[in-house]
């Protein structure tokens, strides 16, 4: 009985596995809302994100009006 | 002469699962064999370059992998932007990769050598809303040596395209699984047998009567360890190269299974902190019925007048062996009773 049990375990991980690495069903697709998960390498940041289907780029943030520091007047 | 060889005790299907492993293993190196596009882009100044219009496939089989190298100069660093394009020219991914390359020597502890290490690749991995043409727009920004001035040098970008990639680590990690469940299977299946006896004595004879037969193979193991005495007798020759072991098999009612004298090959051992000799032996045997048997295994004493003494026999005894291919086995049977006129 544990012999034919152990049989299937082995190949249902060998078939489970093997598709699972061939068909990739959990792959970012583009066109997939939210952010892209699809790079393998360090060092990489995504310039948008999908929102309904399509890319939105991230425009830069170089406004500083709503940067409030420490001015002279903040001294006490 | 040797045993005839016996197949009844042969269980080969076992045999059909150490090929399970190999199928992912399979996959991976046909992944790795399939056509890859291949193009050498060169970025020379702060404006973008874009590729040649590559395909993307989508489908079941694999899916589409980009691997891109800059190849950077020694202490520099870069960010490169990475825009990929579909048909119409418009973006479908946008990301920034932050490359470097470092390059010098070291010396620790009176050892000195060279270094260069970098992080110069990105990979995507990603499956395209649909099979089409796609570019890559590529731009770099802050090219930049090790004390942070700005370098013009023109930067070559090896780009790779394969359409058919496979999750590579899940595939080495299937057939590592996949491994270990098949040697648990062959334990199951060939280390299923029964023990009759295992037993160690320092001495000469070992005999045990057992009820044997179970389906499958019987299989005695004997195993001997000689040392030299601590005080060898006047006379004493020098170790043998072998010994002579007696190994007689007997039913019930006392007539002979098996009786036979072996040679058996003296091997020399060296310990940790004594010395010793051993010598082994192996025999698969199969009874037509389940019997009582009386086994009975002797070996001399002493070797060479004194020179080795026995420091221990061990016997085993297992029945129901099964093995995964024919080997030689003895059918052990009581001799017919003679007929009495």
């Amino acid at each position: 009985m544990e012999r034919q049990l152990m049989l299937a375990l082995v190949v249902t991980a060998v078939l489970a596995g093997t598709g699972l690495a061939i068909t990739r069903p959990f792959l970012f697709r583009l066109g997939q809302d939210g952010p892209p998960s699809a790079s393998d390498s360090r060092g990489v940041s995504y310039r948008g994100a999908y929102l309904a289907g399509s890319w939105r780029p991230a425009t830069p943030s170089r406004d500083w009006a709503g940067f409030q520091g420490r001015g002279p007047g903040g001294a006490k | 002469m040797a045993p005839p060889i016996l197949r009844s005790a042969v269980v080969g299907w076992p045999l059909g699962a150490l090929l399970l492993p190999l199928l992912p293993l399979l996959v991976l190196l046909l992944s790795l064999q399939l056509p890859r596009e291949r193009q050498l882009l060169l970025l020379i100044g702060d404006g973008p370059v874009e590729s040649q219009p590559f395909h993307l496939q989508d489908g079941w089989w694999g899916s589409p992998r980009l691997d891109l190298r800059v190849e950077l100069p020694p202490n520099s660093s870069l960010l490169l932007d990475v825009d990929l394009l579909d048909g119409a020219g418009q973006p479908v991914l946008q990301l920034s990769k932050e490359g470097w390359r470092e390059q010098g020597t070291w010396s620790e502890e009176g050892e000195s050598g060279t270094y260069d290490e970098q992080d110069d690749a990105l990979t995507l991995n990603l499956r395209p809303r649909q099979s089409g043409v796609y570019r890559l727009r590529l731009q770099h920004q802050d090219l930049l040596d090790g004390a942070g001035v700005p370098l013009a040098d023109p930067l070559q970008v090896r780009l790779s395209v394969e359409n058919h990639s496979v999750d590579r680590p899940l595939l080495l990690i299937t057939a590592l699984v996949a491994a270990v469940l098949v040697s648990m299977l062959w334990r199951v299946v060939y280390g299923d047998c029964r023990l009759r006896v295992h037993r160690r004595s320092d001495e000469a004879t070992a005999c045990e009567r057992l009820i044997l037969g179970a389906p499958g193979l019987l299989r005695l193991q004997v195993e001997a360890r000689y040392e030299e005495p601590f005080h060898p007798p006047a006379g004493a020759g020098a170790p043998p190269d072998g010994l002579t072991l007696e190994l007689s098999l007997t039913d019930a009612l006392g007539r002979a299974l098996l009786q036979e004298r072996q040679p058996l090959r003296l091997r020399p051992v060296a310990g940790s902190d004594d010395e010793g000799w051993t010598a082994s032996a192996r025999w698969h045997l199969q009874l037509d019925e389940p019997r009582s048997v009386r086994v009975r295994v002797a070996l001399p004493q002493e070797l060479a007048k004194g020179a080795l003494e026995l420091e221990w026999l061990d016997l085993l005894v297992e029945d129901g062996v099964v093995t995964p291919w024919p080997i030689n086995a003895r059918a052990l049977a009581p001799p017919p009773a003679t007929q009495r006129a």
